[in-house]
């Protein structure tokens, strides 16, 4: 039988570590990757989901069926996130930089690439109205529909029409920050 | 144009994905739309290269840190944090001792400090040797403080987390409250032989203008006086109950939280404010709020005569009061028959027959079972019902105990050390009646404790209706099981018309 989050939340809220630590092990993956997207940056990320997971050691959630832990915690990631940028007023900047490659893969070209689509994925989410760039990351880190809509305080019934919306809008952002990257490329002497 | 209706774009992105969000009646009506639709089909093929473009770039490649590394981070970094705040309390040393700073004890003239050391978290060495200078320093002065009839509890259990810190930091908002730390001290209590002389403490007059007090303080209790009640409450008619009002010490500010129960017999005390207010099996009293009297009227309830005694804990102090409680002349009185009783009070008059073995003899562990939850085939269950113990998970983590035996080690959980597991219980159908477990180590001393539904800590656990399994009409209740030490343990499951136990042994893992 797996724990139920609720009981294990409890039990953390009592002062049982054990149950905290499998709070944070469950759940920690996903908080992380909501953060990397937002700040493109791991050790930023890193530093965000311990702040993340703080708030739920000392500010922990009132026990509400309708709101999963999971959205809980990202409702707080994104919060952390998008302050975070907003705090440095450097949003574009800090979106084209290139320092945390998230593949520690062995050939550098292969990194180059992927930190290039990480620039530009971040990109066109910057271009995104900020509750679709939200609504993607929530459900690209692996959150269900329910999930989602509990974090964002939409209605479960619409979360499919927003996320297409949303998806569709990233993919002609995403694409446009190609071609720009591409136009950049080419101007290179 | 299409020559349809076009469906609805979030039902086409949901019939898509991965996840299927969509009952399979809505699956369906969209594939039954789907056959008869070309432009929703082009649609459906549009949004599925969306998705496909949008998977690739957005899933997948934002490769997380270790979690358990980052967990490794989060106790690091968290701990010199809750030091400050003394948030958790961890395992604790606590010395009675001597010291000019505390205060004068009525009856005793003996003043007293506890002062605890919190070997994580503080320079434990400086510390301790801070601790052993000054303990031995009062221990040559010959003032070491023993308080007859209310005893300075030194046990690592029971905290008594003096402030050793001038200006500690506020506790963060969202901590367990001030109730729960209290509520983590074990209820630890002398045992009194059934015929001994009960150790009654001397009653003195620390607050004028009422009855003579027990206690050492900061908080004393008016002397008892115990006779058969008559009121109109049919949970405590027939049991013996007194009025006992609380003091403060004047300058005292603080939650104190008051718990007990009979020292030379097995009974309770049910506590309770004043008429109006709930029997429970706890007293909280707020000093934080009062006003200029000092004082609280409350009630204590017990089943029979005998040696009883409070539990009092504060902030800074735990302090023991005992008390006898004698048969009168109004004893007589007729109790009320056992259908007044409430159904834990009946079950709780069963007897707990659970065998002895001898320190390393063969612990007769039940078996498990698994299939027994119809939506849960793999889980582990133990007991012939329709009650079971769930032993299948311990902290997340899957260990294998279809033998009863259970690989643990030692964590932290409400402030102690100690052997734990996760272990829910669970209830067939058929069975909605009051449950009562209890429970004790076979092959020595050892005390079980449930932590469950918002009580913990606690020496029997109340299984009423709680949660319904999802999707079954099975019940169930999370609880978490504590023992002391490894070796056999055994727990007694009574409800209305069965009685069985259940036996597991807990290894170091």
């Amino acid at each position: 039988m797996i724990e139920p989050d609720a009981a294990l939340l409890d039990r953390a809220m009592r002062g049982d570590e054990a149950a905290f630590d499998a709070l944070f092990l469950r759940y920690y993956e996903q908080v992380y990757k909501v953060l990397f997207r937002i700040c493109g940056n791991r050790e930023e990320a890193e530093d965000l989901a311990q702040d993340t997971f703080l708030e739920l050691y000392h500010n922990p959630p009132a026990s509400h069926p309708n709101v999963p832990l999971i959205s809980w915690l990202c409702r707080v990631a994104l919060n952390k996130g998008y302050n975070a940028l907003r705090r440095e007023r450097r949003t574009l900047e800090r979106i084209a930089r290139l320092d945390a490659p998230a593949y520690s893969g062995d050939d550098p070209a292969a990194e180059a690439v992927r930190a290039e689509e990480q620039t530009e994925v971040r990109d066109a989410l910057a271009q995104l109205p900020e509750r679709q760039s939200r609504l993607l990351l929530l459900r690209y880190a692996g959150l269900s529909y329910a999930e989602v809509a509990a974090a964002l305080d939409v209605a479960p019934g619409s979360v499919g029409t927003l996320l297409a919306r949303a998806e569709r809008a990233f993919v002609a952002a995403y694409k446009a920050a190609e071609e720009r990257a591409g136009s950049l490329e080419r101007t290179k002497p | 144009m299409t020559g349809c209706n076009l469906y609805d774009e979030g039902a086409l992105r949901s019939y898509l994905d991965p996840d299927n969000p969509l009952s399979e009646q809505e699956r369906e009506q969209v594939a039954a739309h789907l056959a008869t639709c070309p432009g929703c089909r082009a649609r459906l093929d549009d949004l599925c290269h969306i998705i496909e473009k949008a998977s690739a770039v957005l899933a997948g490649y934002a490769s997380a840190s270790d979690p358990h590394l980052a967990l490794a981070r989060f106790r690091r970094e968290l701990q010199p944090a809750v030091a400050a705040s003394a948030a958790r309390p961890a395992a604790t040393t606590t010395i009675a001792l001597n010291s000019p700073v505390a205060r004068s004890v009525a009856g005793t003239g003996r003043p007293r400090v506890a002062v605890s050391v919190r070997p994580a978290w503080v320079g434990i060495g400086l510390a301790a040797a801070m601790l052993l200078a000054l303990a031995l320093s009062m221990l040559l002065a010959g003032n070491v403080t023993r308080l007859a009839g209310s005893q300075q509890i030194n046990n690592p259990d029971l905290t008594v987390a003096a402030r050793t810190s001038p200006s500690p930091t506020p506790q963060p908002s969202g901590t367990p409250d001030e109730w729960t730390l209290l509520r983590r001290r074990l209820l630890n209590l002398p045992v009194v032989a059934p015929g001994a002389k009960c150790p009654v403490g001397s009653a003195t007059q620390v607050v004028p203008n009422l009855p003579p007090q027990l206690g050492s303080g900061p908080v004393y209790a008016t002397e008892p006086y115990f006779e058969v009640d008559t009121g109109d409450n049919p949970a405590t008619r027939g049991w013996y109950s007194s009025k006992i009002i609380w003091v403060g010490r004047g300058d005292f500010r603080g939650p104190v939280l008051v718990r007990g129960r009979k020292l030379d017999g097995a009974g309770i005390v049910q506590l309770q404010h004043n008429g109006n207010d709930p029997v429970e099996d706890e007293l909280r009293l707020d000093a934080s709020n009062m006003n200029n009297a000092d004082s609280w009227a409350s009630a204590a309830y017990v089943q029979s005569p005998g040696c009883y005694s409070f539990q009092v804990d504060t902030e800074n102090w735990t302090d023991v009061i005992i008390f006898q409680v004698e048969g009168t002349d109004q004893a007589s009185v007729t109790p009320e028959p056992t259908a007044t009783l409430d159904d834990w009070t009946l079950l709780g008059q069963r007897p707990v027959s659970l065998p002895t073995i001898a320190p390393g003899g063969q612990c007769p562990v039940s078996k498990g079972a698994t299939h027994v939850l119809p939506n849960l085939p793999t889980s582990l269950e133990f007991g012939q019902g329709p009650i079971y113990l769930d032993a299948s998970t311990a902290d997340g983590r899957n260990f294998p105990a279809p033998n009863g035996v259970i690989g643990l080690v030692p964590s932290a959980i409400n402030g102690i050390t100690a052997y734990h597991f996760y272990g829910p219980w669970v209830g067939a159908p058929e069975y909605t009646g009051p449950v009562l477990a209890r429970g004790r180590q076979l092959d020595g001393e050892g005390q079980v404790r449930f932590d469950y539904n918002l009580k913990h800590m606690q020496e029997q656990m109340r299984l009423d209706n709680y949660n319904d399994v999802s999707g079954t009409n099975w019940r169930f209740w999370p609880s978490t099981i504590i023992v002391p030490n490894t070796g056999c343990y055994a727990f007694q499951v009574d409800g209305e018309n069965f009685s069985y136990s259940v036996t597991l042994q807990v290894v170091h893992r």
